[in-house]
């Protein structure tokens, strides 16, 4: 079809099919007098299924008895040979039985009309069938062009993630075994974690959630990724970073638009942890030493609200087979999965999961703790995991 | 979310049950188109004790409330919050922004 601009319904290309010559000269008569000006015509099923590898038709309109096709035998053979378009497909027909007609509307005929035809009323919904097919074919390809720009923006998301290669070069220079789920939605949210190594023996890693969902948050998750790079020079100072990057925000956010936010800088070398968070998800501390859960807390007013608002970091021990989790809220704001279950999966995860590094246990979790609520899933999901050495 | 609202004395009453979230949005602003055209209140007191839940999305609404609150020198009073909406409100650290009444424990 031409470019839906300029695309007018009478330039469509209509086949008739009817093997009698005076029936087929009435209708193109009728159809050239309203202005319909690209019109096919067939004798016979084999000439119509012939002119249809050609001719990609935006209306059938089609005698049901034909000399070598009739009836729903008729309809499957015409809509088989238009397996890459969709026609509209009408029957003409002197007469049919009820019966016989519903079997037709079964097969694939959206109207029928019979002969003789009254000319006023036959173009009223030719004109009227080509409306619905132009409307459908222009929401087809916008939903279409939509979902491809969709997907090519989750690849991006997914782009701007840590990948594996980074998460085993870490786990060497730094001692930290990090595993990160990200299990977005079809539509796009506002999810981000990433990994910022700030000199030999420190570690910083955030996870982000901005409010809302769809195209609007994944953007504005885009310029908080972009934003801590220009940062990077905070990367150590968790305090000031979020500080920071919190008056940035209340530049660009919108009203009633905010972001949760984790920032905790992992130090290697003397064994801790030093965190700030801005209302994301309580954090779960497992203490391999003392077998114990710790919910840390994570108060504080999401980023983009007020500009002066102070964020004061947190420190906390982390020792060797320490693990960190931090998780997106839709893990537990789901029908299948709350507060509780998850502190009864931390619970497992001691039992079983603990000794799992890498590979492993990314498998772990993905199977025991993300897979079950993932049919549920109305936003991105994203879990992850820090384990020391 | 059911939305219940009265005024007395100043005072508008917002009782608030059931599930608030994203799909409250159209239905929460006209709510605020309310205190918008409204010239008596000085106070809004929503009342949650009957929320079950909230989003993150409502929560931005409640972000909305309070802009247009204080531009027009209201103060908003958040009451009764339990449970899942309880702790929300404390990891938000929304104390910071509403002045949170807590759910008053009869017997």
């Amino acid at each position: 079809m031409a470019n839906p601009a300029s695309y007018s319904m009478y330039d469509s290309v209509i086949l008739i099919v009817d093997d009698d010559e005076d029936d087929r000269a009435l209708v193109m008569e009728s159809l050239a007098r309203a202005g319909f000006n690209n019109v096919l015509q067939a004798h016979s099923l084999s000439h119509c299924l012939e002119l249809l590898e050609v001719h990609r038709p935006e209306m059938i309109l089609t005698e049901m008895i034909l000399p070598d096709g009739a009836d729903t035998r008729l309809i499957e053979q015409i809509t088989s040979a238009c397996n890459t378009f969709s026609p509209v497909l009408i029957a003409l027909t002197g007469m049919a039985h009820p019966g016989q007609r519903v079997e037709w509307f079964r097969a694939g005929i959206v109207d029928l009309l019979l002969k003789p035809l009254f000319t006023d009323e036959f173009i009223i919904k030719i004109e009227m069938h080509l409306q619905r097919q132009t409307a459908y074919q222009m929401l087809a390809r916008y939903h279409e062009r939509v979902s491809a720009e969709l997907a090519a923006a989750r690849h991006m998301q997914h782009a701007l993630l840590p990948d594996d290669a980074m998460l085993t070069a870490l786990t060497q220079s730094h001692g930290l075994h990090i595993n990160g789920l990200f299990l977005p939605t079809a539509e796009m949210a506002g999810d981000l974690w990433g990994i910022i190594p700030c000199d030999n023996n420190q570690l910083a890693i955030y996870s982000c959630d901005v409010v809302g969902h769809g195209v609007a948050a994944a953007i504005q998750s885009f310029r908080i990724h972009a934003m801590l790079r220009e940062l990077s020079s905070l990367a150590a100072h968790p305090s000031h970073l979020l500080c920071t990057l919190n008056h940035k925000l209340c530049d660009l956010f919108e009203r009633g638009q905010f972001a949760t936010f984790f920032y905790g800088v992992f130090n290697t070398d003397n064994h801790t942890l030093t965190y700030v968070s801005a209302g994301a998800p309580s954090p779960l501390h497992i203490s391999h030493e003392q077998q114990q859960i710790i919910s840390l807390n994570s108060a504080g007013l999401p980023l983009g609200i007020r500009r002066n608002q102070e964020y004061i970091s947190q420190i906390i021990p982390f020792f060797s087979q320490d693990t960190l989790l931090l998780y997106s809220d839709a893990l537990i704001e789901n029908d299948h999965c709350d507060e509780a279950r998850l502190m009864e999966w931390v619970d497992d995860y001691l039992q079983y999961g603990v000794a799992q590094t890498g590979q492993n246990l990314k498998d772990y979790i993905l199977k025991t703790l993300a897979t079950p609520y993932m049919p549920t899933l109305e936003d991105d999901l994203t879990v992850i995991s820090v384990v020391a050495s | 979310m059911e939305i219940q609202v009265s005024e007395q004395s100043g005072i508008l009453i917002a009782l608030c049950s059931g599930r608030f979230t994203f799909v409250d949005n159209q239905h929460f602003r006209q709510f605020l188109k309310r205190i918008e055209l409204n010239n008596t209140a000085h106070t809004i007191r929503l009342e949650c004790e009957k929320i079950d839940f909230i989003d993150s999305a409502a929560l931005g609404m409640l972000l909305i409330l309070h802009d247009l609150a204080q531009e027009k020198g209201i103060r908003v009073m958040l009451c009764g919050a339990q449970g899942q909406f309880q702790r929300m409100i404390e990891i938000s650290k929304f104390d910071l922004l509403f002045i949170i009444e807590p759910l008053m424990r009869h017997g």
